[in-house]
């Protein structure tokens, strides 16, 4: 097709403005904050003015004692939950793999119920769950004769309650997507296997699990990405204690901002978290995608 | 997993026995002097959200499905590169930001932001590359204008997409806790979570009272899932399907 100049043109004006406000939206509301962020980070805040102070807000937290806690308690975090989703979440969508479609389709949406609850309902009822009174967790172990464990306020298991709630939060759309992806696993790789005798883990080990790679890789990058930013939940369960062992880096990023105004040290924290997040996530994509192809 | 929420009803009414059910506390919040006007907040802000970001995804998506212009893959990567950007990050500097601009405690501060995620971009881009290119050539050689392309070509034919999107952003919004904590301070302008969030905090509100109220914000949003449940599973799985 022969296009005159000024047709080109136009064309391309039209794609732009299609394209603005988005844009627009996306330099305000994301770029400037990202910018100033990466300022206030090497800067002191008094109430009226800052100060250009270089690395000195960087170097302070790296020698605070909570700040370093907080890591800690992220990786454990993101090493935990991660496996536990992913696994989960392969389980349950072969399982419902072989089942009716209308049973998949009622698992699917139980599975997905807690994305769509409002968070401080989710964090209500899970915190009386645990809680250590009159808790039906603690009323369901009584049974067995074992004592009631104050679940919340013990500083070894309050970790693993965080990380137990994270996981019902996000098993959802993996199981979603890991039955879209098996769906597409054709039936006869398995007919094989069965002719050969395998049993159902060396299905589930050896055919299944590698050819849903793509989707593992996409789950972990954005499970990893979603997990680092948790921080309703842990100020809704625990408070970020006790003793701070629920204190995660975006937790205490928050804390740092808006309950002591540090705003230097908390926009520095903010620089942190996103190049560990950024960092993290090009190692997962180098490291499990060398065998997937697109 | 379900027993959660079976759980919270009825500790509402009662005890988890039930003896006496009533449905007092559903009553006494109902009767709360802002009741109306959150609830009217809540989904007014969520619906604003949701078509907004429905309307600018379409646009920004169906550029980058169909059109070729100068700069479209490396403006597309630097939308894409955000979804890793911590929302944390950047939390403190944009809330100084709507600060300063005036919109703490408005409907235009939370509406706003959320404007420049770029996912609802991913979405439509991929729904609207399906579209068969025939179809807007034919438009174009009748002598519609772009504008006419977009709104009776392409929108029609992407809504399946634009409506899993609308819920999508609807139900996320609504329960975006996080976000309306820091925005909204004013009585008036709260959202439902909010207000349960706040009964939560106060030692002397009855657990049964809390629960009434846990129920009440987040049954809506419960009910519009399983209600419109197929559309949610397609747009998770078009989303996850990276351009």
């Amino acid at each position: 097709m022969n296009k005159t100049l000024s047709k080109q043109i136009l064309k391309n004006k039209i794609a732009y403005l299609f394209i603005f406000p988005s844009f627009l939206a996306y330099i305000v509301f994301l770029v400037y904050p990202l910018i100033r962020t990466l300022i206030m980070s090497l800067s002191k805040y008094e109430v009226r003015s800052f100060t250009f102070i270089g690395i000195s807000n960087y170097i302070k937290l790296f020698s605070d004692e909570i700040f370093k806690k907080a890591i800690f308690n992220t990786f454990l975090l993101v090493i935990f939950t991660v496996p536990v989703v992913l696994g989960l979440s392969i389980l349950i969508a072969s399982f419902i793999m072989k089942k009716s479609h209308r049973l998949r389709s009622f698992a699917m949406g139980i599975f997905y119920l807690p994305s769509v609850t409002s968070i401080v309902t989710i964090c209500i009822a899970w915190k009386w769950i645990y809680s250590a009174r009159n808790g039906i967790f603690n009323e369901f172990l009584n049974l067995f004769g074992i004592a009631d464990v104050n679940w919340l306020g013990n500083a070894v298991t309050a970790l693993p309650v965080i990380i137990t709630v994270m996981a019902y939060n996000m098993v959802g759309s993996p199981i979603i997507l890991y039955s879209a992806a098996m769906g597409a696993i054709p039936k006869s790789y398995y007919e094989l296997a069965d002719i050969e005798g395998a049993t159902n883990f060396q299905k589930l080990w050896n055919i299944t699990i590698p050819l849903i790679k793509p989707t593992t890789l996409y789950l972990t990058i954005v499970l990893t990405i979603g997990l680092f930013q948790t921080f309703v939940i842990i100020k809704l369960i625990t408070g970020g204690g006790p003793y701070y062992a629920t204190t995660t880096i975006s937790f205490h990023l928050i804390q740092m901002a808006f309950l002591f105004s540090k705003y230097g040290i908390a926009s520095a924290i903010g620089v942190v978290l996103l190049v560990l997040v950024a960092g993290l996530t090009i190692t997962q994509f180098t490291l499990l995608s060398s065998e997937v192809e697109y | 997993m379900v027993g959660l929420q079976p759980d919270s009803i009825v500790r509402s009414l009662n005890t988890l026995i039930p003896r006496d059910v009533s449905l007092e506390n559903f009553k006494s919040l109902l009767n709360l002097k802002y009741f109306y006007r959150w609830t009217f907040n809540s989904i007014f802000i969520s619906l604003s959200t949701g078509l907004l970001v429905c309307f600018f995804s379409s646009l920004s998506g169906y550029a980058f499905a169909k059109k070729d212009f100068p700069g479209r893959d490396f403006i597309f990567w630097c939308f894409l590169i955000t979804m890793a950007i911590p929302r944390q990050s950047i939390l403190l500097p944009l809330f100084i930001l709507i600060n300063d601009l005036g919109m703490l405690s408005t409907f235009q501060g939370l509406i706003l932001p959320p404007l420049a995620w770029p996912f609802g971009i991913f979405l439509m881009k991929q729904i609207i590359k399906t579209i068969p290119n025939e179809i807007i050539d034919a438009g174009r050689i009748d002598g519609a204008s772009e504008w006419q392309i977009f709104l009776k070509l392409i929108i029609p034919m992407a809504k399946p997409g634009i409506i899993a999107l609308l819920i999508f952003t609807f139900i996320g919004t609504y329960n975006d806790y996080f976000w309306q904590l820091l925005v909204m301070n004013k009585e008036s302008m709260l959202t439902l979570p909010l207000v349960v969030a706040r009964l939560n905090d106060r030692y002397d509100t009855k657990a049964t009272l809390l629960m009434a109220g846990a129920v009440i914000s987040s049954l809506p949003m419960i009910i519009l899932y399983i209600v419109l449940q197929k559309h949610f599973i397609k747009g998770i799985r078009i989303g996850a399907v990276k351009g």
